[in-house]
């Protein structure tokens, strides 16, 4: 879903050919979410039979040069204007944890511990990244570092939370 | 550079010898961003507080850049540590009855040095005081209370910056600022900084965390380490 | 650097009615101080100026031992080359033509001067012109008898006169203030030789002439010359000496003024010490962290010293001249109390002030000395983690109490100053007699105060030190109080009793001329006379001093005999004899001489040097103790001196008195020197001590003003150091009644230990001095009741009063800001 409309914002920038708009992409999350070349062809091809983009011209090394249509800012603004929802089986530890209690699953509390070692790494990569965007002064990553750090601060509560249940 | 050799410390409660430190070796790097995370009592405070000179070890060696601390008299210390050593403390620790400038310069007029006015406006603005100059510390919310207190530790330009528990009170949105501070001081001015933390979220701005326990260290974890925080997490449950 | 005198400022005002209370007490200390200083120099200033007016510029004098003689008797000496200018005198009795009562209040003593122009004499000029041949009165007479310059005056037998001048009081001429005090003392006045001479029929004679040399001649050797150029004449010469002390012992006033000015001090050093000490306490934590950030233990104490110097500095400038206002008042009072006449003087203010500077400027850093010091060396963790800096040791110290013993014992060697020791043994052990009486109003307190009494009780040994401390103030005060009114009450009853014991008969007799046997026995014969006795007495017998330079001294040597009546007490005796004349001396003149009992010792006498043996120290009523006494004999064959121009009478009965000094006057009027009876000595020398009694009150009143001053101000730092305390008690339901009530509780307590315990050694102090032999028993063991119980409610009535600003204070304490109280 969100490659799909990151895509629409970066052709809102400017015009760009496939590969440009991989690199766009890695840029823009500080290639935190690597994305193969294959994804963005089909997340394109979808884009131009839905008409949000199109690809009128080519390069001078006969790339192929998508451009955004009237329809596909819309679909932009759309989408940002869009609140998002939050579903209580998206994360899929909640869904292992109702499974494990349904199957009387024993190693619970492994599960749980290791869930929570993960957690923590993540919490320490996380604080390390915000530092650095901290210091190349990339406010809008560290916000979102920020948001991903209230949630994992949560998921570490709740797990220490049915730790003690259990 | 920070050497540590063997070091003890006991405390007499009454008659009761009680250990706090157990013998403590620690070799700090210049430039090095060190944390030091461990349970309560376990001593974190007492070595931060031997590190800076502010008490004196049972037994055991402290070098700071090369120079032993333990064998300097009281008035040696405080020189050292005047002209090298920045401190934060737990609880800010603010002179109530000087200004946030004037508590802000207090270690750079202790020394007998002029402020220039160029640096404080420049410290007051990196900490968001510009215009809090003459306010005094009960004027403050705790959070700028802090910022006056790393301001504080920062001003003289030290080349090491001791810090107990610095985002301790704080909530996380502070506490981030607040780090995003140091490290910004730390990459600018590449000094030693040895911060005692129980926040994992502060831990993650070190270069090295070392882990007490029991007026020992237990272990250490680099960051360049693959199993690093797995190991931590281990290690803090 | 930092504006740091600014920020010393800004602690210093941190708590401002610690900061006002402190400097009140230490104004006031330095204002007791400075007035008391001034009011001691200025007297001693005036004695000196007066008895240097006396002596004018002469250097020295020539006097007959026959009273008169004749003026070409010193003819070769007025021509000597040594003698620069000189002026003959003749004194005369006499009497002014106008209608009063008695024939002694008319009574004019003479001075006949061959020169008006002379330096020789000099006169304070009021009105008119000195220089002009006349006759001079001063200020009284002229007040007494309604003249002025230009005026005439009648005297008996001396024709009319005018006055060319008018003086003010002094020791050359002086006057009766009022036509009561004319009984007892005449008027001095100043008129040509000549017309004195050939007025009372004396031609040529004359009394003295005094002289001095010029300036290149050795006194010494001049003096040992003529001396022995007149040996064999009934002249004789002396050094005009300054030396009043023979008139007056000022010297017990000096010792209550230096006690008074030593207590205000004390007592504002003390609330010093207790209000930088608590500042301290309160800022361990800021030195802490001070000196973890670079302070070294030098930097911290003169962030102190800076301080204290602007208290100290601003204290003195106030107590300093609030001193100077209050010294002038209590000098006039003084002056008026012991000066028999109006006397023009000048009040000393320079050396006071400097003096009451430097004191004023130093005592509060003595006083902060310990606690600044101790502040230096404040160990940086401690200070810096500590919790609650109002948890402190409870127990009484071992050192403490046997440094109070100590100091206890040295206060009880009889010495006039080893009593002060005395007080600080007080407080050192005033923590313990706190204990005690702890236990004993406990109970008291707890019925009166119900739950607030308990309260304070335990807030009481929270600060057990600084009450301590402050009870002790109040202690000191009012023991002071009453040892003061307790010498007040006994020492005129000691001075009458010492009056009555060695004044000789019941009246003193001087005559112009030296009496013959055929005058003694008419004098017998007069009615209610018991009997008469002739005494001697050599004047201006000088001597020199035992100071660092020698000086010359000058006192009266009197005579005794088997028959006449004892004038003095015999203190000590040596059973040694010599073949020198043998002299008792009075303890002033011998501690002045820095002679003993037994030794040989050096006069000049009218007979010339002489070399005397102390036979004995003696006691007396007369000339202050500043006298010395040789037998009939010695005085008339030995020491050149054949004539008794005195005489001791013995009264039938008292109230014969004043007949007999009537008779007295009827038949000799003309030639009476003077008389002088025993129950006018008595008044006149017990009147100076009740007039500077009310004084003494009222600065010993403000000394416990100053104490409960104290009082406040421990009780504002006891509230302030519990505001978070106090808040937790108001929301767990104290009300603010009780919260006020607890306070006074704890005033009270203080109040009540300070009485008790300041009684305790007022009395203690009584008694030592009572049986002190350094005090030559003036004093008596007596309890001032008056004083006693006016100390008590005034004591504890100023406790409440300084109880109240403090429990106020402590019930504005808002609940919500003291729990959050940092
Ligand atoms: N002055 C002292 N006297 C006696 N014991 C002390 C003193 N100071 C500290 N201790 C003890 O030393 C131990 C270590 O204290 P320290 O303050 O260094 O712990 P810490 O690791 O900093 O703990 P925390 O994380 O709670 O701050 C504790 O058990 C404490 O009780
Ligand atoms: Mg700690």
């Amino acid at each position: 879903m969100s490659v799909k409309h990151s895509l629409l914002a970066l052709l809102y920038e400017k015009p760009r050919h496939g590969y440009e708009l991989k690199t766009g992409f890695e840029a823009l999350v500080e290639g935190l979410w690597p994305l193969n070349a294959g994804q963005v062809y089909t997340t394109l091809d979808r884009l131009e039979r839905d008409s949000f983009v199109e690809s009128l011209s080519h390069d001078k090394k006969d790339r192929k040069q998508y451009t955004i249509t009237q329809a596909g800012k819309e679909e932009l603004w759309f989408w940002l204007n869009e609140p998002v929802g939050r579903s209580l089986f998206k994360d899929e530890f909640y869904i292992k944890f109702l499974c494990a209690s349904h199957v009387s699953y024993d190693n619970k509390k492994s599960m749980i511990r290791d869930q929570k070692e993960t957690i923590l790494k993540d919490i320490l990569h996380l604080t390390h990244l915000r530092k650095q965007m901290s210091l190349s002064g990339n406010d809008t990553m560290k916000l979102l570092i920020e948001g991903a750090l209230l949630h994992l601060e949560a998921d570490m509560k709740w797990l220490e939370r049915i730790e003690e249940e259990l | 550079m920070i050497n540590v050799v063997s070091l003890t410390k006991d405390y007499k409660t009454g008659k009761e010898v009680v250990p706090v430190l157990k013998g403590v070796d620690l070799s700090i790097k210049a430039g090095e961003f060190v944390c030091i995370m461990g349970p309560s009592g376990s001593g974190k405070t007492t070595l931060l507080h031997l590190l800076g000179g502010l008490d004196t070890p049972t037994s055991g060696s402290i070098q700071i850049n090369g120079k032993e601390l333990t064998s300097q008299s009281e008035k040696n210390r405080t020189l050292l540590r005047r002209k090298e050593m920045g401190f934060v403390f737990q609880n800010y620790q603010l002179l109530p009855t000087l200004t946030v400038y004037e508590n802000i310069i207090f270690p750079l007029h202790a020394d007998g040095k002029k402020a220039s006015p160029g640096d404080v406006d420049e410290l007051l603005n990196a900490v968001e005081l510009k215009g809090y100059e003459n306010r005094f510390p009960h004027e403050l919310s705790g959070g700028q209370q802090q910022r006056v207190a790393i301001a504080r530790s920062l001003i003289h330009q030290p080349s090491i910056l001791l810090a107990d528990e610095p985002t301790g009170n704080l909530d996380r949105k502070r506490s981030g600022d607040i780090l995003d501070l140091l490290a910004k001081f730390h990459y600018e001015q590449k000094q030693t900084i040895v911060m005692v933390t129980h926040d994992m979220f502060a831990a993650g701005y070190a270069d090295r965390i070392i882990l007490f326990k029991d007026g020992v260290i237990e272990a250490e974890v680099k960051r360049e380490d693959e199993d690093y925080a797995r190991f931590l997490a281990r290690f803090m449950a | 650097m930092l504006g740091s005198w600014l920020v010393s400022w800004r602690n210093l005002t941190r708590h401002k009615k610690r900061f006002l209370f402190t400097l009140v007490a230490l104004t006031l200390g330095v204002t007791v101080m400075t007035s008391m200083l001034i009011a001691k120099y200025t007297i001693s200033n005036l004695m000196n100026e007066q008895e240097e007016l006396y002596a004018g510029e002469a250097d020295f004098w020539i006097q007959s031992s026959d009273g008169f003689f004749h003026e070409s008797d010193i003819v070769w000496l007025k021509q000597a080359v040594e003698v620069d200018t000189g002026i003959t005198s003749l004194i005369k009795q006499g009497f002014v033509d106008m209608e009063t009562d008695t024939l002694s209040q008319r009574a004019v003593r003479f001075t006949g001067v061959s020169d008006f122009q002379s330096d020789i004499i000099t006169l304070p000029v009021k009105d008119g012109d000195v220089t002009e041949e006349g006759l001079i009165i001063t200020e009284n007479a002229a007040n007494l008898w309604g003249k002025e310059v230009g005026d005439t005056v009648t005297f008996e037998g001396i024709e009319t006169l005018k006055i060319t001048a008018i003086v003010y009081e002094g020791p050359m001429l002086n006057s009766p203030r009022t036509i009561k005090d004319a009984l007892n003392q005449n008027f001095r006045v100043m008129l040509p030789l000549k017309t004195l001479q050939s007025g009372s029929g004396l031609d040529n004679q004359i009394s003295n002439y005094r002289f001095s040399v010029r300036e290149d001649i050795a006194p010494k050797e001049f003096l040992d010359s003529y001396q022995a150029k007149l040996e064999d004449s009934s002249l004789f010469i002396q050094p005009v000496v300054v030396d009043n002390q023979q008139n007056n012992d000022v010297a017990s006033i000096y010792y209550v003024f230096d006690l008074i000015a030593i207590l205000a001090v004390f007592i504002s050093a003390f609330i010093t010490f207790n209000m930088i000490h608590t500042s301290i306490v309160e800022r361990n934590r800021e030195i802490g962290i001070m000196k973890s950030l670079g302070y070294t233990g030098g930097h911290v104490v003169r962030l102190l010293v800076q301080e204290i110097s602007i208290l100290a500095l601003i204290g003195t400038v106030l107590g300093v001249s609030l001193g100077v206002w209050l010294g002038d008042a209590i000098q006039e009072i003084l002056i008026t109390a012991i000066a028999t006449q109006n006397i023009e003087y000048d009040a000393v203010l320079v050396g006071p002030v400097l003096i009451s500077i430097i004191v004023g400027l130093l005592f509060p850093f003595v006083a902060a000395g310990l606690p600044v010091y101790q502040a230096g060396k404040i160990p940086i963790l401690q200070a810096m983690l500590e919790k609650d800096s109002s948890i402190r040791s409870n127990h009484l110290k071992l050192s403490r109490i046997l440094l109070g013993i100590i100091f206890t014992l040295i206060g009880l060697i009889d010495n006039v100053w080893a009593f002060l020791f005395l007080f600080v043994g007080l407080v050192l052990l005033l923590p313990f007699w706190m204990r005690l009486l702890q236990l004993i109003i406990s109970p008291f307190l707890s019925l009166l105060f119900g739950f607030s009494g308990k309260q304070a009780l335990h807030s009481m040994k929270q600060f057990s030190g600084r009450n301590a401390n402050t009870a002790a103030m109040l202690a000191i005060g009012v023991s002071l109080a009453l040892f003061i009114s307790a010498a007040l009450q006994s020492l005129p009853q000691g001075i009458e009793e010492d009056i009555h014991a060695t004044f000789g008969g019941e009246i003193h007799f001087e005559k112009e001329t030296p009496w013959s046997k055929e005058e003694l026995e008419s004098l017998q014969q007069f009615p209610n006379v018991e009997n008469v006795y002739p005494a001697y007495e050599v004047p201006n017998v000088t001597w020199y001093s035992n100071g660092e330079d020698e000086e010359l001294r000058e006192f009266s040597i009197m005579s005794f005999s088997e028959e006449a009546p004892q004038q003095f007490i015999v203190k000590e005796e040596t059973t040694n004899h010599s073949g020198y004349p043998e002299i008792y001396i009075g303890d002033r003149a011998l501690k002045e001489a820095g002679v003993e009992v037994g030794e040989i010792w050096t006069l000049h006498l009218p007979a010339g040097v002489q070399d005397v043996f102390i036979k004995g120290r003696v006691f007396t009523s007369h000339y202050s103790n500043y006298v010395a006494f040789a037998e009939e004999n010695t005085i008339q064959e030995m020491m050149d001196w054949p004539w008794s121009y005195q005489v001791v009478i013995d009264a039938q009965n008292e109230e014969s008195i004043p007949v007999i000094v009537e008779e007295i006057w009827g038949n000799y009027d003309a030639s009476v020197s003077s008389v002088n009876t025993l129950p006018i000595t008595v008044e006149k020398n017990t009147s100076g001590v009740t007039g500077i009694d009310d004084l003494f009150q009222v600065l010993l009143l403000l000394i416990i003003g100053i104490a409960s001053i104290g009082i406040s101000n421990t009780l504002f730092m006891n509230t302030m150091e519990r505001v978070k305390e106090i808040g937790t008690m108001r929301a767990l339901g104290f009300t603010k009644g009780q919260l006020r009530l607890m306070i006074i509780a704890e005033g009270l307590f203080i109040g009540i230990a300070g009485v008790v315990v300041g009684t305790i050694y007022g009395i203690l102090v009584i008694y030592l001095n009572s049986i002190s032999a350094d005090n030559q028993g003036l004093l008596d063991f007596i309890i001032p009741w008056v004083s006693l119980v006016l100390a008590t409610l005034g004591g504890i009535l100023f406790t409440l009063l300084a109880s109240w600003l403090p429990s106020q204070a402590a019930s504005r304490i808002s609940i919500k800001e003291a729990i959050h109280y940092e």
